[in-house]
């Protein structure tokens, strides 16, 4: 197990030194930021002085390193669409709004996919199942910011019980939590169901009930654990999708969230920022599937031995 | 095991067994299944009795409902598309068909328990071994502290033969050989004991050195416990080795029941006789094995007379269009019954061996 553990932490290090050459690389090939940060009239000479400024003057692999190793210590640099702004400080504010955000959206997601998921997969073919059904569809096929505004709309605007926007109170949280939630509901639900389904049509299960275990311990303790991989799986890149993929959500609701800055920066081509939110987002999707890979091992002790 | 042991064998099961009472009657048992294709009855008025300390053997080749009827003792049918439409399973007296589902969680285990084919998967993955037999353990004995659950679980072990079992018990099924596995499913089925365990081809998928220990152990169990076994096998050879009594199953019926001695010696219905036909003897050099020609026909297929009367080679004209009567007293011995028209001639029989 331990010997498991460090094998997928050497790889989850590898993964984000992988990644960092890369983003410092892609941000560098989109384009001068002199042509962006300076106006069209500006002499060579200030061009030069910015670079200059801005480090941008010396060979590309001396700025990586020096990027690294700032890196490391939390210092992405300045902003450089917004001077005097620190990039880490700035992505760091925004990305603890959008994570809490996401975090809630992901607990009421699981939690519902997993009750309705076992329970379709239990009654197959019954009421329950086809309200499942129905959920999954139109949590895949309704847009984000159209339910966000019908939600509005009910709850902020009709019956007044919720705020409209903003950030504050668990109020704030419900509705734009519901709108990222739904959707994930809607794929892990169905996943949850088609692996419980697999697991209730196993042998073991057939043995269990041989044994005279009761209906809900076959379901909650044999089918249950085999059946979480592939929701498992889905839920780590799920979590890695919210909390880049929440900008429509955040602009409806009005939420400080990281994806409006996101926009900004790469319009701007801010590097600092870019860089900053890119390294974080990657960083915390590979912890998401370095966490994910130990749950694994800790669900099914045949993966502690690959 | 060498075939040539057979007799000793047989001689020694003879010998060790103690044969009590009736313990298991079904009576004119129907499960049908719903298809695509209609409604089809995988088991069509099965009827036998299984005695204490007995082994009952159910034959037959595959779709014949040799599982589904086992699945039907358990009341284990997979519903909704099965269900018991008629008969009588009665355990010491009580109607299975009768119980709720919840009086049958008493049964299940308790009474009577089930070793499955393949030991791969039918020991949950995720969990030890020591923790499967635990769970049965504590739903037939109640609450334990740990010590003496871990104390019963190593005594099971030992039981069914388990090397060292105070180690195996932490393990993962990944963890154990097929053989071992099949022992702690043994473990399981033992672990209440029950009045009757349903096997069914318990050994299929074990190798052959494998199979041999298993049914050794199985026959151990028994004298020791006095347990009755209905041994659910397609292979004739295996039948001579462990059942007092067999009934050979073809498209969902019995074609014919009795003692082993007396099928062997007598087998009075061609499906029998081509089966026991075709297990492969040692002693005997042949090009090509016997098969019984043809497949059985699908129940939507079904016409009238005989089920096997397409494939039988003894067939007139007769069999196609009534299904036979069960003929009783074959071979001079009361319970050796077979359904077939040719045995409405006292002297008639199948061919003698092609050996």
């Amino acid at each position: 197990m331990g010997k498991y553990i460090l094998k997928r932490l050497g790889q989850a290090i590898f993964t984000l030194f992988a990644m960092s050459i890369i983003v410092f690389f892609l941000a560098r090939l989109s384009g001068d930021p002199a042509d962006t940060l300076l106006p069209a009239e500006a002499t060579q000479e200030h061009r030069d002085r910015m670079m200059a400024l801005w480090g941008l003057d010396r060979p590309t692999h001396i700025q990586y390193f020096l990027f690294v190793g700032n890196a490391v210590r939390g210092d992405f640099g300045e902003s450089l669409r917004l001077p005097g702004r620190d990039a880490f400080n700035l992505v760091m504010v925004r990305m603890s709004k959008t994570a809490e955000l996401a975090l809630v959206a992901m607990l009421f997601a699981i939690l519902l996919a997993l009750v309705i998921g076992v329970f379709s997969a239990v009654y197959k073919n019954s009421p329950l199942d086809f309200f499942g059904k129905l959920i999954a569809i139109l949590g895949q096929s309704l847009p984000h910011f159209w339910i966000g505004i019908v939600l509005i709309w009910i709850f902020a605007v009709n019956l007044r019980i919720l705020p409209t926007s903003g950030y504050g109170t668990w109020k704030h949280f419900v509705m734009p939590a519901i709108v990222v939630g739904w959707f994930q509901v809607a794929a892990l639900m169905r996943l949850v169901r088609s692996a419980m389904f697999e697991a209730l049509d196993s042998e073991y299960v057939q043995l269990a009930r041989v044994k005279g275990v009761s209906p809900m311990k076959v379901i909650w303790k044999h089918c249950f654990r085999n059946a979480l991989i592939p929701p498992l799986t889905y839920a780590g890149i799920m979590l890695g999708y919210l909390v880049v993929g929440s900008i429509t959500t955040e602009i409806v609701f009005s939420w400080p969230g990281v994806g409006v800055l996101v926009l900004q920066s790469v319009l701007a081509r801010d590097y600092a920022v870019v860089q900053a939110i890119s390294i974080v987002f990657g960083t915390i999707i590979i912890a998401v599937n370095f966490l994910v890979d130990i749950l694994y091992a800790f669900i099914d002790p045949r993966i502690r031995y690959h | 095991m060498d075939v040539k042991q057979d007799p000793a064998v047989q001689q020694e099961q003879e010998q060790g067994k103690r044969i009590g009472k009736i313990v298991l009657e079904v009576k004119d048992l129907k499960t049908y299944v719903r298809t695509k294709r209609g409604v089809i009855p995988a088991v069509d008025g099965v009827s036998f009795y299984v005695k204490q300390g007995e082994t009952f053997g159910i034959v037959g080749e595959s779709g014949g409902g040799k599982s589904m009827t086992a699945k039907s003792i358990l009341r284990m049918e997979p519903k909704p598309a099965a269900s018991i439409e008629g008969g009588e399973i009665l355990l010491d007296g009580v109607d299975l068909t009768k119980l709720s589902e919840k009086q049958m969680r008493k049964i299940r285990g308790r009474e009577i328990s089930m070793i499955f084919q393949d030991p791969m998967t039918s020991l949950n993955p995720v969990f030890t071994v020591g923790n499967q037999i635990g769970e049965g353990l504590r739903i037939y004995e109640g609450k334990m502290d740990k010590k003496t659950l871990k104390a019963k679980i190593i005594e099971l072990l030992k039981k069914v033969n388990v090397a060292a079992p105070e180690k195996r018990i932490s393990d993962y099924p990944h963890e154990m050989s097929g053989g071992m596995k099949q022992r702690a499913v043994g473990a399981i089925a033992i672990s209440s004991s029950p009045k009757i365990i349903i096997a069914d081809e318990p050994t299929t998928s074990l190798d052959l050195t494998i199979q041999a220990q298993y049914l050794r152990l199985l026959r151990e169990i028994q004298e020791k416990s006095g347990v009755s076994i209905i041994f659910i096998t397609h292979d004739f050879g295996i039948v001579a080795k462990m059942c007092d009594r067999v009934a050979v199953l073809y498209s969902g019926r019995i074609v014919e029941q009795g003692t082993v001695r007396a099928l062997f010696k007598n087998p009075s219905h061609p499906y029998t006789h081509a089966l026991i036909n075709s297990v492969p003897k040692v002693e005997k050099r042949v090009d090509r094995l016997y098969s019984i020609p043809g497949q059985p026909t699908p129940a939507w297929e079904r016409k009238k007379g005989c089920y096997f009367a397409n494939r039988c080679e003894y067939a007139v004209d007769r069999c196609f269009e009534a299904y036979p009567p069960t003929f009783d007293g074959l071979s001079g011995t009361e319970g050796h019954l077979a359904d077939c028209w040719r045995l409405e001639d006292k002297t008639w029989k199948p061919k003698p061996y092609l050996a």
